[in-house]
């Protein structure tokens, strides 16, 4: 081989290592995923925060029970949807259902979150709230989870209320 | 080293030993009650946060402790530092039970160890320690037990604790003498505890400037909390006394014993006045908060 | 000869100018990655900051839930968030040191509609946000309402 065929090889090698390492630097440092510790913190405390707040919630025009009760007794009398009556004649299963459903709207709708807050006893589900993104069967996005059991009065398993907020 | 002290410092009751590098940490306060701890030159300060702490931690390894201070309701969180090869020594008869109690109570991973007075000579060995402190309970401290005396003066302190008063103590030589002059006890060598947290306060801190230095800062933060407290308190008692029969009931039990322990503590903080009083300002509180609870009224704290 | 060496010279020039021109290359391309590099770093302290204060404004005793003295997580109680507003404003310097420069607010939004503020004292500029739901104690009714903490952390 001629000797300024060896010198175009070795100036095309050079060429390449260092085509190389930018394009490593371009990918590790100018494209890194910033604002990861934030989002974990936050949908951490996110799904923990909302299912603690929307237990305690005071359910006031039905007889000033909270949603916990709500629920338990909507689960334990799933069949009439409750045998709590409210102040407006809503029964408990539906009044929980609404008032979780207005609580969701104006708290992680709003913040354009991709949610799933199921409330289940055995294989019943009493409250289902989905976003089209986070149905709890996909296991392909990363979630970060709550789950409160919840005591039902005359049921040998308690009822679980889960919420997923997703990625 | 910050995020540590929040973080530890967030959570009550936990215990954290955390791996640092061969460093030394330098604990002060300064005259305008503002503590910082510093490493290698750099400081950072900490203006609201109530850290315990002798003056200087070494080693490979600190140890935190976080206590939460009530007065009766919940003020702030304590937040005690040490390290491993720092020792506490609780000089108290066997029969002292509070004594034992106290011991008992502080992290495993502090190095405590109790004796009797007679045994101090006899049983005290030198284990290498830069720093020993030593708690008498109701006996004076006079001299230096024998193992001890080879250490530098600044390495031991000492500190007797005796109905509710802490007096503080350094190493003169081979004896014991009094430190310091308190600012709640009219520049005597001897300052208050209030309870078992601040009794842990005196036994971390360095010396009797350090311990009063942390307490005004819980003043401060006891007057700000207190106030908001004793606002609850009227706006409770006058929206109860406008409202329905049955809760209108309840307004008569709230007495503003608050409004009376907040008052007392701003004259103790602008004035030095009264702080000895302090304590005996909370049970009235406790009580009517207990009169309250029984009677399903809404709580004052 | 003379061409032969004017040909060498252009050479050794030729060289120089490319090595040259790589090293600057070199230098800015490595001033951009040590300034995103720093700006990331710098906005990961931001953010860790404003955690701290969230983290403070949630634990807080001036505003937490208590009954019989055991705090409620997750909680914030009305009647103290209204004697805090009325205090915090005498008192600034020293709940700046808690809170620094920020703003944290409490929104109620179920049954009804509601907004205190804790603790305002921001400078112009970005900020970091953070919106956490909280249960909002009235003692004098004895309920909990449902809301969010909003904390905006200057940065």
């Amino acid at each position: 081989m001629k000797k300024s065929q060896m010198e175009i090889m070795g100036l095309v090698i050079i060429v390449i290592l260092v085509s190389l390492a930018v394009l490593f630097v371009v990918q590790f440092i100018f494209l890194k995923e910033s604002g990861t510790l934030k989002k974990t913190y936050t949908h951490t405390q996110l799904a923990a925060n909302t299912l603690n707040a929307i237990t305690k919630t005071t359910a006031r025009s039905c007889k000033n029970q909270d949603l916990t009760q709500l629920l338990q007794d909507c689960a334990a009398y799933n069949v009439q949807g409750g045998i709590i009556i409210c102040d407006d004649g809503r029964r408990s299963c539906d009044y929980a259902n609404d008032a979780i459903g207005e609580i969701l709207s104006k708290t992680l709708n709003a913040w354009n979150k991709e949610y799933s807050l199921i409330a289940s006893i055995g294989s019943t589900d009493i409250v289902d709230y989905t976003t089209e993104n986070c149905a709890p069967e996909r296991k392909d996005i990363e979630k970060q989870t709550k789950i409160y059991p919840i005591p039902v009065p005359g049921q040998s398993q308690p009822m679980t209320l889960r919420l997923d907020i997703c990625n | 080293m910050d995020a540590i002290l929040t973080g530890a410092g967030l959570s009550s009751g936990t215990i954290n030993v955390i791996q640092i590098p061969k460093i030394e940490i330098a604990f002060t306060c300064d005259e305008d009650d503002i503590s910082s701890f510093g490493i290698g030159g750099f400081e950072e300060r900490l203006p609201v946060e109530v850290v315990f702490a002798p003056n200087l931690v070494k080693g490979r390894e600190i140890i935190t402790w976080a206590l939460s201070f009530s007065a009766p309701f919940k003020v702030m969180n304590f937040l005690y530092v040490t390290s491993p090869e720092v020792r506490y020594v609780f000089v108290a008869s066997p029969s002292n039970t509070f004594a034992q109690k106290i011991k008992d109570n502080m992290p495993e991973e502090v190095f405590t160890e109790i004796m009797a007075p007679n045994e101090l000579d006899s049983k005290l060995r030198d284990l290498n320690n830069y720093k020993i402190k030593f708690i008498f309970f109701k006996n004076n401290p006079e001299q230096i037990p024998i193992s001890a005396k080879t250490l530098s003066d600044d390495a031991i302190k000492a500190i007797k604790v005796d109905n509710g008063k802490v007096t503080f103590y350094k190493k003169v030589g081979n004896t014991f003498q009094l430190e310091g002059q308190s600012y709640f006890m009219k520049n005597q060598a001897e300052s208050v505890w209030l309870d078992e947290e601040t009794l842990y306060g005196a036994i971390f801190s360095e010396d009797l400037a350090a311990y009063e230095c942390n307490l005004r800062k819980m003043l401060k933060r006891l007057d700000f909390v207190t106030q908001i407290y004793a606002q609850r308190e009227t706006t409770l008692k006058s929206q109860l006394a406008s409202a329905d029969s049955y809760q209108a009931r309840c307004s008569p039990f709230y007495s503003e014993t608050i409004n009376y322990f907040q008052n007392t503590i701003e004259d103790c903080i602008t004035i030095g006045k009264g702080c000895d009083a302090l304590p005996s300002l909370i049970p009235p509180i406790e009580r009517d908060n207990e009169d309250l609870k029984q009677k399903s009224c809404p709580l004052l704290y | 000869m003379k061409s032969k060496a004017q040909i060498k010279m252009f050479e050794t020039l030729a060289i120089l100018f490319i090595f040259f021109m790589l090293l600057t290359f070199g230098i800015i391309f490595y001033g951009r990655v040590q300034k995103t590099t720093i700006s990331q770093e710098t906005q990961e302290i931001v953010i860790l900051n404003a955690i701290q204060v969230s983290e403070r404004a949630s634990f807080l005793p001036d505003v937490q839930c208590s009954f019989d003295n055991i705090p409620v997580d997750d909680c914030i109680d009305v009647e103290k968030v209204q004697a805090l507003s009325n205090i915090y404003l005498d008192n600034l310097a020293y709940y700046y040191n808690i809170f620094g420069f920020s703003e944290i607010l409490i929104n109620q939004t179920y049954p009804d509609a509601g907004a205190w503020v804790i603790y305002s004292n921001p400078t112009p500029g970005s900020f970091q946000r953070i919106q956490l739901p909280v249960s909002i104690y009235h003692p004098i009714q004895d309920t909990y309402a449902l809301g969010f903490i909003d904390v905006r952390v200057q940065g």
